[in-house]
């Protein structure tokens, strides 16, 4: 005898329908490994920002007679030349690795966005100029340009940002012209204008917030690259200056000791190379969860 | 396409001249007094500032100064670098040769392992070999380039003395086994982020391509696996190759600064890096207006190539 399920019918088996938030963070979070990636990431960001009071030690304290210790209970992971524990100055390079890594990436965009509104917007010889423009920056390799632009303006945290950040506005203004091109033609904006909307509403309320999900992916996966530019930059010595470190120039710090003292340089690039990792996935799923059909694209 | 080829060179001019002025008014807002630079620590008397001030055409506005630099750089001459004291041409020429046969060795073994293990992991979808490599390439694109040169040097100089830890020389100098000692460590550095590009590349697209009905089609009409993935997949899934390959070639002489800093090679890399470092303007003008030159001339290619490559893309319908 076999048994039937008794089906009630208050409790059907459809599942209910999701909200765009629960589609979203289901669709994150389907590949088990994004969750791995963001407990990684919030550690990162954890020790980053609480890094005053994790540390064991101060990061800038130089205690010669404990220097290029190896790995100990007393130092996690040794100290360098000059009797810095490395623990505590990872955690304090995170800090300065992940801000410069964030405010650039928000500086390209924030200018991306507007200049790519602008030469969507306003079209013929605006758009004309400002695509040759962003052609002729995209013709320079990323780094150079950087490089470049700091020996022109100098190095400094400020202008780090800055300029990594100017290095990649070409990308966010052409995937916001391309955007807002295509918005434009909407009947809802064309429905706006013989209402009377002004440039600035329109652009601001109608065209960014419909363009905005590409734009959110594209700069969840750039945090990622920043971070590997800034470190680049730090290694040759025009990134982050003394007396701020970050990992870049932990690893650059560390090279005269390799033999002696190989802790002190493996372990930024390792936090370098996972944070990286993470950032990359999460950008991938939150692509996924926010565009499927962005997949292949960006 | 002669038509297409003529209109991407005319854009691409419009480009370049964009940059060349930009790179003149930029490098000549640089902090410091080029005159001091040159001279270094040295102390100048004024009569011999005055000289080099002349010498430099600081003397004139800058517009003229533009077209004075301007005439000489199409003519050949980029001016004299301010750290080697010698002419930024000898100084380029000199250390061509060492990135392009970097960057072109690199070039070959990327295309080569990252397309086969690439292919690999695509015939292996979902396996323990797919997951492992996939896994593999995705850390390997995230590590620093400089970062893996240490650990190299760490692993095969310092730990076990198996191979030389700097220095290059060509093989007709030091002969073959040195010459293949000292670069086996900054091409595989140079490489391995490549590879791991060309893998995820090759095994995203393949995987596109197989899910495709031509595919099932070949398949059940029976033709051998081995020649559905060799001959039906390959074909098509191969084309987005071209577009890293472009962006590889774009990066030619610039992409192997780290490996050349970490490796003390005396190539194009390491050049700009110690211009940019010493402030030496005309190096750095020369270098940036280069590869420029070289990422434009890449990205034409690129285009060019896709055509060739893939019959069913017409040029006008891809632009438009």
């Amino acid at each position: 005898m076999s048994k039937v399920k008794a089906v009630n019918p208050n409790t059907n088996n459809v599942p209910k329908r999701k909200t765009g938030t629960q589609r979203f963070f289901s669709i994150l979070f389907q590949r088990k490994i994004i969750i791995v990636c963001c407990v990684i990431l919030f550690l990162f960001v954890f020790g980053s920002v609480f890094a005053n009071v994790i540390a064991p030690y101060d990061p800038d304290d130089a205690v010669m007679r404990e220097s290029s210790q190896g790995i100990s209970s007393a130092h996690w992971l040794g100290t360098d030349n000059l009797g810095r524990d490395t623990f505590s100055r990872i955690l304090y390079g995170g800090r300065v690795s992940l801000a410069v890594g964030v405010l650039a990436t928000l500086v390209a965009a924030a200018i991306g966005i507007l200049i790519g509104m602008i030469a969507a917007y306003f079209g013929g010889w605006v758009d004309m100029v400002i695509m040759r423009l962003c052609e002729a920056m995209m013709s320079i390799p990323n780094i150079v340009l950087a490089m470049s632009l700091i020996a022109v303006f100098g190095s400094g945290l400020i202008n780090l940002v800055i300029i990594m950040g100017i290095s990649s506005v070409p990308v966010f203004v052409r995937m916001m012209r391309a955007q807002a091109l295509q918005i434009r033609e909407s009947e809802y904006i064309k429905c706006c204008e013989t209402q009377g909307a002004g440039n600035l509403y329109i652009m601001f309320r109608h065209i960014l917030p419909n363009a905005i999900s590409p734009l959110i992916v594209m700069m969840t996966q750039m945090v990622g690259g920043m971070i590997l530019m800034e470190s680049g930059l730090s290694f040759i010595g025009i990134g982050v200056q003394i007396p701020m470190s970050s990992w870049g120039t932990m690893i650059s710090d560390s090279k005269t000791y390799l033999a002696s003292n190989p802790v002190q340089a493996i372990s930024p690039g390792i936090c370098i190379a996972l944070l990286v990792v993470c950032l990359n996935e999460i950008g991938d799923a939150v692509r996924d969860g926010l565009d499927p059909r962005l997949r292949g694209e960006l | 396409m002669l038509k297409y080829i003529l209109k991407r060179l005319g854009q691409t001019l419009i480009v370049i001249v964009i940059v060349v002025v930009a790179v003149f008014f930029l490098t000549s807002m640089l902090p410091g007094d080029p005159v001091y630079i040159i001279a270094g620590d040295a102390t100048l008397t004024p009569e011999e500032y005055d000289v080099v001030y002349k010498e430099l055409l600081l003397d004139k506005p800058i517009y003229e100064r533009f077209f004075i630099w301007l005439g000489n750089f199409i003519s050949g001459d980029f001016g004299r670098s301010y750290l080697y004291n010698v002419p930024v041409k000898d100084v380029i020429l000199s250390r061509v040769g060492i990135t392009v046969y970097f960057s072109v060795l690199s070039l070959i073994l990327s295309i080569i392992f990252g397309v086969l293990f690439g292919i690999i992991c695509a015939v292996n979808r979902g396996k323990v070999v797919d997951t492992i490599l996939t896994l593999v390439a995705n850390i390997a694109s995230c590590l620093p380039q400089f970062w893996i040169g240490l650990i190299l040097l760490f692993a095969f100089c310092i730990k076990h003395q198996i191979l030389p830890s700097l220095g290059f020389g060509w093989p007709g100098k030091v002969g073959w086994a040195t010459h293949i000692k000292t670069s086996i460590m900054p091409i595989v550095c140079l490489s391995f982020g490549s590879i791991a590009s060309y893998v995820r590349q090759t095994r995203s697209s393949m995987l596109e391509v197989i899910k495709q009905d031509f595919v099932r089609t070949a398949r059940s009409k029976g033709v051998p696996e081995k020649k559905v993935i060799f001959k039906h997949v390959m074909k098509n899934g191969l084309i987005p190759i071209v577009t890293i390959t472009g962006n590889r070639l774009a990066m030619l002489l610039g992409g192997s600064m780290f490996v050349e800093t970490v490796f003390n090679i005396p190539g194009l890399g390491a050049l700009m890096m110690k211009s940019v470092l010493g402030r030496d303007i005309p190096t750095i003008q020369a270098m940036v207006i280069l590869l420029t030159l070289v990422s434009c001339l890449a990205y034409i290619l690129t285009d060019v190539m896709y055509v060739i490559v893939d019959p069913r893309i017409s040029i006008v319908s891809r632009r438009e």
